[in-house]
């Protein structure tokens, strides 16, 4: 039990906990099937969801990166599991249906062959004398050797090489022991191998799969001086150059005394992550590049309005919109229009035309989407279609609780975007 | 008006809302669990007729596409107060619109089916997660739980293909019905086949280690309890392992 809370606490700052992306029946005789969206299992008292069991091998680490809890020179209980006590604890609570499956990471012990190979070895009882059919998830550690990684691929759903700073010059001031080109290297083997096996089950039914799952990353959000637009910008790379998943951001917990890191008094910079993920979503399922959403002279998020509304207000000239005509792009273009309104808006406005009343009917959050549309040609007459009005109206229906109070401050829009910035 | 009256099942929905739709205006379809009778309404209850069912669940699908008879059913699943006539209605559209009335997303006697469809959707996908199995004997587990919906005939097949090697019963408690799964097939009633062992944990073990990990994956720092009660409602919480104190 200690041991498990030992490595249950160091493993919690990683943020990934997914279990989507497989689709895989049940074997007779296996425990265990993947279920294409993930299932969560249960939320924690930060509201974060539970899918995985998220634990570390080991967390006894000879790397001592500044912003980690678990960097050597912290004087913190330390533990290792053994593979059976693993397994164990992965099965059983697989069985109460306690958890999707297992997310494997570790701290670095001896070297990163080493650590890999003990995490494979854990994997492959799982797999083999368990006989379990469930998700696993595990961290590649950079610097482990090609023909391993390759090894623990062919048996895990998911992988994940965490880049950690979104930038090589943070990465060098808190992370000396990790370098770019060692975090890059098995990003690059697993998108590699991935396009390999899909090559391959393209001619050969039953061909060996690898990581089917895809492959994640995750970085730490307010660790370093990075820009939002630098931030963003990677996230865009790392999607087009590695084809991955999930980019991840974690609002940085200060959890070390350090002079290049936040005081431990800093509360996390939760609605600036929050903010990342809402522009993570426009870059993945809105058909939104980077340097649209953000650009040098507005580098950051806006504190009081989300990514697409600022992008929007910054755009006034493509809108209004026609709901009744528009094509489902220019559609998602719309704040508090989604993909699941917009298909339903389409689907909808087939046997009749639309009124303001019946986009809410279809789930358009309409208290945003008003400004922005118009129905059969008519405009809110309420409601004055011009940078200013439109600017204040969004803030009365923002959802941070002082952006009201703070709108007065400021003498213009635009202005007001940028100095509220995060 | 003429009102038919069903009982609680689907097969004896679908036997109603037949009759019903052969009658002429006005009439309305109720079941035995929830109606109440208005003056000047004439109760015809109607006895489930299988053969009839069978009929009505092949043109339906064949007719009307398969989502029109999946709607119906998971709405029907809701078992909120009106919903068999509500699936009555949506049925006559479906006889006219066919495959387009899933779609038709603002239409008054559509919309309702969809939006009870969703819910039961959405609890049932929860209740994947949410479901608490106990290892009452070495190759058998028990869950209870309470769903707001009737979702057990929903989830039961993921855990028929998941814990293919074992025995399980999930429990409806609020219901009574029972999931039993003997390692080959599911039967889904208001009974189990012999008696049931007692109902803890062989390994109790497991409980307090899911507990203790419960609470130490969990950021002290980015604590938000509203979160964490919207995404897992408090009406679960009973049968939750990790929300029940020892």
């Amino acid at each position: 039990m200690q041991k498990l809370s030992i490595l249950a606490d160091a493993a919690k700052y990683d943020v990934s906990c997914a279990s989507s992306g497989v689709n895989r029946g049940g074997v007779r005789g296996s425990l265990g099937n993947s279920v294409q969206g993930g299932i969560c299992h249960s939320f924690t008292s930060d509201g974060r969801c539970i899918s995985l069991l998220k634990v570390l091998y080991t967390n006894y680490c000879t790397y001592d990166c500044a912003y980690c809890i678990n960097r050597k020179s912290n004087d913190v209980p330390r533990a290792s599991f053994t593979p059976e006590e693993l397994c164990e604890l992965t099965y059983n609570f697989y069985l109460r249906n306690f958890i999707e499956g297992l997310f494997l990471s570790s701290a670095v012990i001896k070297s990163p062959d080493y650590t890999t190979e003990l995490m494979y070895r854990t994997v492959f009882l799982l797999r083999s004398k368990y006989k379990f059919n469930g998700y696993i998830h595990v961290k590649a550690i950079p610097g482990t050797d090609p023909a391993l990684l390759e090894r623990l691929g062919a048996i895990v759903d998911r992988m994940s090489v965490n880049i950690e700073l979104p930038s090589e010059a943070s990465l060098k001031l808190l992370a000396p022991d990790k370098k770019k080109d060692d975090i890059v290297a098995p990003m690059k083997l697993i998108k590699n191998k991935i396009i390999e096996y899909k090559d391959t089950a393209r001619h050969l039914r039953g061909a060996p799969k690898f990581v089917p799952g895809g492959q994640s990353t995750q970085m730490i959000i307010g660790a370093s001086g990075d820009t939002d637009l630098r931030i963003l910008s990677l996230t865009e790379a790392m999607y087009r150059k590695y084809d991955l998943k999930r980019v991840y951001f974690s609002a940085y917990v200060p959890v070390n005394t350090h002079p290049l890191l936040p005081s431990v008094l800093t509360a996390p910079p939760m609605l600036r992550e929050h903010r990342l993920y809402q522009a993570d979503f426009l870059l993945r399922f809105y058909e939104f590049r980077a340097d649209e959403i953000l650009n040098e002279a507005n580098p950051n998020f806006s504190r009081h309005i989300d990514p697409k509304c600022q992008w929007a207000l910054l755009h006034l000239d493509q809108f209004p919109i026609e709901v009744n005509r528009a094509p489902y792009n220019k559609l998602l273009r719309i704040p508090g229009i989604g993909q699941i309104s917009a298909k339903r808006i389409i689907q909808a406005r087939r046997h009749g035309s639309l009124s303001l009343d019946d986009l809410a009917k279809l789930g358009a959050v309409v208290k945003r989407a008003r400004f922005f549309v118009t129905c059969s040609g008519r405009y809110d007459p309420a409601l004055k279609f011009d940078e200013q009005s439109i600017f204040t109206g969004l803030l009365q229906a923002s959802d941070v609780p002082d952006a009201q109070l703070s709108f007065f401050n400021a003498s213009s829009p635009v202005l007001a975007l940028r100095e509220a910035a995060i | 008006m003429i009102t038919f009256l069903c009982d609680s099942s689907f097969e004896g929905l679908l036997t109603a809302v037949y009759f019903a739709h052969r009658e002429d205006p006005p009439r309305r379809v109720v079941s035995g669990a929830s109606f109440q009778t208005s003056i000047g309404e004439t109760l015809v209850p109607v006895e489930t007729d299988y053969e009839l069912y069978g009929k009505m669940e092949s043109y339906i699908s064949s007719r009307c596409g398969v989502d029109c008879l999946m709607a119906m059913y998971r709405a029907y699943l809701s078992g909120l107060p009106g919903i068999e006539d509500a699936v009555f209605r949506f049925f006559r559209v479906a006889l006219v619109k066919k495959e387009e009335t899933p779609y038709m997303h603002l239409h008054p006697d559509v919309a309702p089916v969809l939006e009870a469809q969703r819910t039961v959707s959405r609890e049932s996908h929860k209740m994947l997660g949410f479901i608490r199995f106990r290892r009452i004997a070495e190759n058998l587990l028990y869950a209870a739980y309470s769903p707001t919906a009737n979702v057990t005939p929903l989830v039961a097949p993921h855990f028929a293909d998941r814990m293919n090697s074992y025995s399980w019963i999930i429990h409806d408690v609020t219901r009574d019905i029972f999931a039993v799964y003997n390692g080959k097939e599911c039967v889904i009633g208001h009974s189990v086949p012999g008696r049931l062992p007692p109902v803890a944990d062989i390994d109790a073990d497991y409980e307090d280690l899911w507990r203790a990990y419960f609470d130490h994956v969990a950021i002290a720092e980015r604590r938000n309890l509203r979160l964490q009660m919207s995404l897992m409602p408090k009406k679960y919480w009973k049968y939750l392992t990790e929300k029940q104190t020892v």
